[in-house]
């Protein structure tokens, strides 16, 4: 199934989209989904950021199933303020 | 990108301040005499950071959840103190050290209330409302904090 994420900040800047189509098997969870992303960057140090995740603009836990179509946010560390 | 309707909860381009009349009227532009304290807090960028010389900041945020979570986070304080948060603003784009990213504005009865719901807004906002900030260095390099 397909999902859009979302990129922010420096994962903007290491993927070089604010947003990206992704197929991930039906059931993903985001964390899974998140990998799948990570895993297609060349620059593996991305993979250890402490990012949170997103849907329907509300965190939710890494465990989250998504669904065909949803939008899934990778939020890194914020620095607002 | 619009800004969001709402007074209260604003992530805009536009340099945001302090307003003159802030003591005297709230966000409707009514007097409010019923809180005996108002607590402004103005976040403001710095010309150093981690020992070195700051040039400016670029914030982006994720509008539509940035929105969201503030105005989550603005009935949670509410519920947990008695205050009423007024506003926020917080500036994206390109900043300079000395402008205003962060404005905040808390009313109650009483000043202690305030003060400690202020703290503990300010805090959380910068724990989880989706933005962030590239700092730009006087030797020319830059990094996401």
């Amino acid at each position: 199934m397909k999902i859009e994420l979302l990129l922010f900040a420096q994962l903007r800047d290491a993927f070089g989209a604010g947003s990206v189509t992704l197929e991930v098997e039906a059931g993903a969870t985001v964390s899974v989904a998140a990998a799948a992303a990570f895993a297609s960057l060349a620059d593996q140090r991305y993979e250890k950021l402490p990012v949170r995740f997103a849907v329907g603009e509300s965190f939710v836990d890494d465990d989250f199933v998504l669904r065909e179509g949803d939008t899934l946010a990778l939020i890194p560390p914020v620095s607002g303020g | 990108m619009s800004d969001n309707p709402s007074p209260r909860v604003r992530f805009t381009e536009e340099p945001i301040e302090i307003p003159a009349d802030v003591g005297t009227a709230d966000t409707t532009g009514r007097a409010d005499a019923a809180n005996g304290a108002v607590v402004t807090f103005s976040g403001v960028v710095r010309n150093r950071n981690d020992g070195r010389d700051v040039l400016g900041i670029f914030y982006e945020c994720y509008r539509e959840m940035a929105t969201q979570e503030a105005t989550r986070l603005i009935a949670e304080i509410e519920g947990e103190f008695p205050v009423r948060v007024d506003r926020m603003a917080h500036r994206v784009g390109e900043l300079l050290p000395g402008d205003v990213s962060l404005v905040v504005v808390i009313r109650s009865a009483h000043r202690r209330a305030a003060f400690d719901a202020m703290s503990t807004f300010v805090d959380r906002f910068k724990d989880r409302v989706p933005v962030w900030k590239k700092e730009r260095y006087a030797d020319d390099t830059a990094s996401w904090l």
